[in-house]
């Protein structure tokens, strides 16, 4: 009998074995829905947009009384959207927000479904027409539109107007001349995003060329030009000043602002209302300075950002593809943009909303739309550009100067090339 | 395991066992299907008939119940072949593509007011199912070859006048004289499906130029033999793997025996001196060093990383703006030394816990003979004690140096395998403090993602980590004087 209960024990034991190998596996599930009256959308936005997003979801389930619609949001930031999308296409959500970078990789991967028919007359009679640009590509010379461009992904000067003043933030000098150790500017030149402003501003251009599938067959650029090399000596030269803080990312530069460790900084729109919380009235925004290109004619050059667009898509392999570009569309009209510019700032590419007094008087858009009025455009950004960059921001920052910053553009520039 | 080849050699090395082990298995499994099949060409019309139809023969002898069960297996078999198995399974095998049919382009459809695609076949699914009908096929040969075996055993059963099996007896013997089959049968049913499966898997994506390019569902992955291999080490410029590979893996050797040695032999020191005999405190020691083990690591580290960044506390406290973690100077060598100095302050308790168990454990006659013969301390820790706790520690040093060279948490968390420096990226956007494991972590989650690459690189590690603890394992004498201290 004792044996029999051994046997027992023993069977038991090799199940739980089986079971706690199963256990990993069992973790799956998704919900397919049909069409008719019950339709789920699942959306991915940022965190921050989520009340907005809930607010415009009810009013349009309002519009619709014939569908019950229950919606599942995502939080995912626009610049990881494409990554994680792509990550896995067949369970991607319904509806996501990106930036327009992404799209050639998209399109790749199948992942964004194309809009056309009268929805496409509609966006493009009411949406500002370089946004929609941003939203299409040229696929074997056939203009093709793949996302609802809602607004515009670039960055300006966020500044302390107890401490500067309007002249002081039109130059780097200027401001880096009211800073100090224990006051910075903090500009993330450890990233590519931001860093690329000197170089571009430098007149430093690439060129891409893409295969049949957006494979990039050739890559070059002119970084290492005179120009480049020059920008590259500024930002060395910059980095070396007690002033300037290089690797101020998001979260450094509102922290910065909280405790007063920094008094300008280089952010989008997406810190304006942390910082605005922390700065109330003294929060100034301008348009990026300009930088010392050459220091003995004292030339000017701009800094020149990194703009896009965020766009909101519909995934190709959406089962319920009507009521998401619906609503995708929904989300993109004036109303809501006028909305999401109300609570979160956002300028609107509406063409109807832009010219609405509130917008036109909004600091915020007119420095945006400054911005963007020069700007390097991020559609067709080599995706070797970004790891080079950081490297050389990396070797700023940990306390290279003007030669670290010459070697580094040397070493980045046939990291960058490809197919020359 | 049955190790026939070390009884019958026990000088050899390790991979001429190995080698003579394979060879005796086969040439067993080879004996034993022609036997069987001697037996049937000999056998009765029943074993005949077994051969042709599952459980024919077992119903002609009776045996109704095992003969049905058979039937119904290879009824369930066909099924799953002829409507989803062997779909799969002949294109995975015998079409060398892995689908052909690509999804369409996408085309205005009037009727919806939208644009469609027509899906066409997912590269993904074929090698998926094909790998798990191809399992399923040699698990059904397997119950045939049992199948066939059984009518052969009721044929000598016959032969020498006994009765064959009832099903009642069959059962009785898996829960007694075959118990440990009963017993390994689900364990062996988990492996093969949870770990076997996709294994092999994730090893055939290393043949495939699964990558950015080539994503299922909108596009097709194919076959590419070798070349993902090739190119690994290519020094190709712009696509060769060669020279950041070699550097990551200098660097992930350099790593793991560094992080592995330093806490094995600080942690050996720390335990020799809490346990002397003048040191006060024992267990307040103790108990302050384990309080990193008690919070989960990833906290740890993370709180690390944060008090080692350049705008953390401890440059605070400094007063300096040192950048422990994100230094690219000299090679990165300030964040390569701080991982480590971080890894030693986890690792070394773990060391300091077991060693002190050892040194406890000690036999304490034969230090204090060592003392009358007058050895002084440091005689008798390198004389008596080290010796003693590598001999019996070696096995932890060797699962401790292949962890290491798989340590993705201590990496990962504290440096996100950066900082970026202008020697590494390139191909598979490598950085500086990056081990393979992060490496490949980044291949697949990166924007460009590169699943084949990965996938060797992952076997890549597979083939170091196995040669370093086989050779080292079977070497040490743990192994090789097992019966010295037993």
């Amino acid at each position: 009998m004792k044996y029999k209960g051994k046997q027992i024990l023993c069977a038991a034991l090799s199940l739980t074995l089986c079971f706690g190998a199963s256990i990993g596996a069992a973790a799956c599930g998704g919900g397919d829905t049909s069409g008719g009256e019950d339709v789920t959308l699942v959306i991915w936005l940022p965190q921050e947009d989520r009340q907005y997003a809930e607010e415009v979801t009810e009013a349009f389930q309002e519009l619709h009384p014939e569908k019950n619609y229950t919606f599942l949001f995502g939080a995912q930031p626009e610049s990881d959207a494409g990554t994680a999308v792509l990550n896995d296409v067949s369970n991607a959500p319904d509806i996501f927000c990106c930036a327009s970078d992404h799209l050639r990789k998209l399109y790749n991967g199948g992942a964004i479904n194309r809009l056309g028919g009268a929805l496409l007359n509609r966006l493009n009679n009411e949406i500002d027409a370089d946004a929609m640009e941003a939203a299409t590509l040229d696929v074997a010379g056939e203009k093709q539109t793949y996302g609802i461009p809602y607004t515009y992904n670039t960055y300006f000067l966020f500044y302390n107007k107890a401490k500067l003043n309007e002249e002081d933030v039109k130059t780097v000098d200027g401001i880096l001349a009211k800073c100090s150790e224990t006051e910075q500017f903090g500009f993330p030149i450890n990233d590519g995003w931001y860093s690329s402003a000197f170089f571009f501003g430098a007149g430093v251009t690439y060129e891409v060329e893409y295969d049949a599938s957006f494979g990039e067959v050739k890559i070059d650029t002119n970084i290492d030009g005179a120009d480049g090399m020059a920008a590259a000596r500024a930002m060395g030269r910059y980095a070396r000043n007690p002033g300037f803080k290089g690797d101020s990312n998001d979260s450094k530069i509102v922290a910065g602002f909280e405790d007063g460790s920094i008094i300008a900084g280089v952010s989008g729109v997406w810190n304006l209302k942390s910082v605005e919380a922390i700065l109330g009235d003294n929060m100034g925004i301008a348009p990026l300075p300009t930088y010392t290109f050459n220091t003995e004619t004292n030339e000017q050059k701009p800094l020149k950002a990194f703009a896009g667009y965020k766009l909101m898509c519909v995934c190709n392999y959406s089962n319920v593809k009507t009521d998401a570009l619906l609503l995708a569309e929904y989300f993109c009209n004036y109303d809501n943009q006028m909305k999401h510019f109300e609570m979160r700032s956002y300028t609107p590419t509406n063409k109807k909303a832009m010219q609405e007094q509130k917008v036109q008087d909004d600091l915020c858009c007119s420095v945006t739309l400054q911005v963007m009025a020069n700007s390097q455009s991020a559609a067709s950004v080599p995706t070797t550009w970004w790891t080079p960059l950081e490297s050389l921001g990396n070797a700023l920052v940990t306390g290279g100067g003007e030669t670290t910053a010459e070697a580094q553009v040397k070493a980045a520039v046939e990291k960058i090339r490809k197919g020359v | 395991m049955e190790s026939i080849g070390t009884a019958a050699a026990p000088k050899q090395n390790f991979f001429a066992r190995f080698w003579s082990n394979l060879k005796f298995t086969f040439k067993r499994l080879w004996e034993r299907i022609r036997s069987v099949v001697m037996a049937v060409v000999h056998g009765s019309l029943a074993t005949k008939m077994s051969f042709l139809f599952m459980g024919v023969g077992q119903i002609m002898r009776k045996q109704y119940v095992k003969g049905i069960l058979y039937a119904l297996l290879e009824v369930l078999f066909i099924l799953f072949m002829a409507f989803f198995g062997g779909n799969y399974l002949f294109k995975f095998l015998f079409s060398g593509h892995l689908g052909t049919v690509q999804e369409t382009e996408q085309v205005w459809d009037d009727a919806l007011g939208q644009y469609v695609s027509v899906p066409g076949e997912n590269s993904m699914f074929i090698l998926l199912y094909g790998v798990v009908s191809l399992v399923v096929l040699v698990l059904f040969v397997i119950a045939w070859g049992m199948n066939v075996k059984g009518s052969v055993n009721n044929d000598r059963l016959l032969a020498e006048g006994k009765p064959v099996n009832t099903f009642k007896q069959d059962c009785a013997l898996y829960i007694n004289r075959k118990f440990y089959v009963t017993l390994l049968l689900l364990p062996l049913i988990g492996l093969t499906v949870f770990t076997v499966m996709p294994l092999v898997f994730m090893i055939l994506i290393a043949f495939t130029n699964y990558d950015y390019q080539h994503l299922p569902p909108s596009k097709l992955f194919d076959w590419v033999g070798f070349s993902n291999f090739a190119n690994l080490f290519s020094l190709a410029e712009g696509t060769g793997f060669a020279k950041v590979f070699l550097l990551i893996l200098a660097w992930t050797i350099v790593w793991a025996f560094v992080a592995t040695f330093s806490n094995y032999f600080l942690g050996i020191i720390v335990a020799k001196i809490i346990n002397r005999p003048r040191t006060k405190l024992k267990k307040l020691w103790r108990t302050l060093l384990v309080i990193p083990i008690a919070i989960p690591q990833f906290i740890t580290l993370l709180m690390m990383s944060k008090i080692l960044d350049g705008d953390g506390i401890l440059n605070k406290i400094l007063g300096t703006t040192i950048y422990w973690l994100a230094d690219t100077q000299y090679l990165s060598l300030l964040p390569r030394i701080t991982i480590i100095l971080v890894n030693m302050w986890i690792g070394i308790p773990f060391t300091m816990l077991m060693t002190t168990g050892i040194l406890m454990n000690i036999p304490q006659d034969m230090l204090e003979a060592a003392k009358l013969d007058g050895a002084n301390s440091w005689q008798l820790f390198w004389k008596i004690e080290m010796p003693y706790i590598f001999h019996v520690t070696t096995p932890y040093l060797i699962t401790q140096f292949v962890g290491n060279i798989n340590n993705f948490n201590v990496i990962w968390l504290l440096t996100g395998g950066g900082p970026a420096d202008s020697i590494h990226y390139g191909v598979g956007n490598s950085k500086s403090t990056d081990l393979l494991v992060t490496w490949l972590y980044r291949m697949t989650t990166d924007t460009n993602v590169q699943y084949a690459m990965a996938s060797v690189i992952g076997i890549a590690v597979f083939v170091i980590c196995g040669l370093v603890s086989l050779i080292t394992y079977n070497r040490s004498k743990a192994v090789t004087q097992e019966e010295e201290y037993q």
